[in-house]
């Protein structure tokens, strides 16, 4: 009697566990079917992240204002990341702008950022994709008459499934509340 | 209101207007209006005009007519009836297989189920279908070879060109002081306006592709954003349209959503553009 109770405990354990696997993987932004191009020219699924957690944040790369400081705030997360984690992190730049931001375009913004191509990959795709992504991210933006874009300046963490673990709002935050989240990524099984 | 801009909105209008008269009047495709060219006064400042020997933070804000390209929109929001074939097409948007990530724990909850539309005695199969997130309005219209309409499209034709421009916005307000329905009526009861779309204002509130587009007092305002025209402080309060209460209602309804919510009273409809 004892065993069968502890049998079906623990059936009930795996099951509600496998639950909790399948509505995690259903939070995936990698469900987002969308192709982009990258700073080589090279066409990318977004499930090709999976695997590892990302750090991202969407800019446009003719930005004068905001966009470069927050390409500094992702680079300040990297610099206080431990090495042997930031080898394991990836980081991304998905543009809105896809009428100016080319691949070549993005080659150069990289390398006028310094953002080695071994873990940065930076993005470009059609505006129906930015406006998708923008939307599982929580990203508001606005195309201005002069070109330039209003957009809400937003660093996202993900899991290496795919999953919204954290978003840093605003410019200039602490880098280290993003880099303990990335470094607790690492703590759980399956990253 | 400035008179030069007075006189420029009313030669657009009167420009448009003969504009669109000599628009050949398309054939209605798939249950949709022909909406012509035209432009529309946006709730927003959109413009900032500098004038020399005034000092810095004190130029003076303007709301500039926003130009809006023919299209086509569909004459009502889409029904349960019309999103149900959509359902049954597109197991994806089952109500039991949708993802958190594309609507959340309510949506399509007045269903029966999957495939079974009333819940309740007397529950219309032709009234708007509502507890639709942002991406399933978004996919239908795809599907149909659609797309929602743009903010600027939506309020265009909702701005009716200022006709009965008194009695419009006081029904739209009226209607949103008034609490929920208990049941949305079929969208055959919904008043129609000039173009002849019904029930933008009077059934459901309806998504918009851009809803979640940086607008005035929203958090890009932290940060910096590119745009000062969003959060010039003390401009912008003169730049908005106080009389317009009911246009300042819709768009803080958007800035509030996200694009996996789903409530009781938002629906949409689908757009077209016009085949070159």
């Amino acid at each position: 009697m004892k065993i069968t109770c502890y049998l079906f405990f623990s059936m009930l354990l795996a099951l509600s566990s496998m639950a909790w696997a399948q509505v995690q993987k259903n939070q995936s932004v990698y469900q987002l079917e969308s192709s982009w191009t990258d700073q080589n020219g090279k066409k990318i699924n977004l499930k090709e992240f999976r695997g590892k957690p990302l750090i991202l944040a969407m800019v446009y790369t003719s930005c004068q204002a905001a966009c470069p400081l927050i390409v500094s705030d992702l680079q300040k997360i990297a610099a206080v990341l431990p090495q042997p984690i930031r080898e394991k992190t990836q980081f991304a730049l998905f543009s809105f702008d896809p009428g100016r931001d080319t691949a070549a375009q993005l080659k150069k913004f990289a390398a006028a950022h310094d953002l080695d191509q071994k873990s940065w990959t930076l993005l470009t795709s059609s505006s129906g994709a930015v406006r998708e992504l923008a939307a599982v991210l929580g990203m508001k933006y606005r195309k201005d008459p002069n070109g330039d874009f209003s957009h809400s300046n937003v660093i996202t963490i993900l899991d290496a499934d795919g999953v919204i673990r954290h978003r840093q709002e605003g410019l200039s935050q602490d880098p280290r509340t993003s880099a303990q989240v990335v470094v607790g990524l690492f703590a759980t099984p399956g990253n | 209101m400035n008179a030069r801009l007075f006189i420029g909105v009313v030669l657009l209008r009167f420009f448009c207007a003969g504009f669109a008269a000599a628009a050949p009047p398309q054939s209605h495709s798939q249950g949709m209006v022909f909406i012509p060219n035209g432009a529309y006064l946006a709730f927003f400042i959109n413009a900032v005009v500098k004038t020399p020997k005034v000092p810095k933070g004190n130029e003076s804000v303007l709301r500039t007519p926003v130009a809006v390209r023919s299209f086509w929109m569909d004459r009502y929001p889409v029904t349960r009836a019309e999103f149900l074939r959509f359902v049954v097409a597109n197991p994806k948007w089952r109500r039991s297989r949708v993802t958190p990530l594309f609507a959340d724990d309510h949506y399509l909850e007045d269903w029966k189920s999957d495939f079974l539309l009333n819940k309740r005695a007397g529950d219309d199969s032709r009234a708007p279908v509502t507890q639709v997130s942002w991406f399933a309005a978004h996919a239908y219209c795809e599907a149909q070879g659609k797309e929602l309409p743009i903010i600027d499209q939506w309020e265009y034709v909702a701005g009716d060109l200022g006709r009965n421009k008194a009695a419009a916005s006081g029904s739209a307000l009226a209607w949103y002081s008034k609490p929920n329905a208990k049941r949305i009526a079929s969208v055959d009861s919904a008043p129609v306006n000039g173009f002849g779309v019904h029930g933008l204002i009077g059934l459901v509130w309806e998504w918009t592709l851009d809803f979640n587009s940086a607008t005035v007092g929203d958090e890009s305002r932290e940060g910096g954003a590119s745009d000062g025209n969003l959060f010039c402080g003390n401009g912008s309060q003169g730049a908005l349209d106080s009389t317009d209460y009911a246009s300042f209602m819709r768009y803080s309804l958007r800035n509030s959503l996200k694009a996996n919510y789903t409530t009781k009273n938002l629906g949409f409809r689908c757009v077209k553009e016009i085949d070159p």
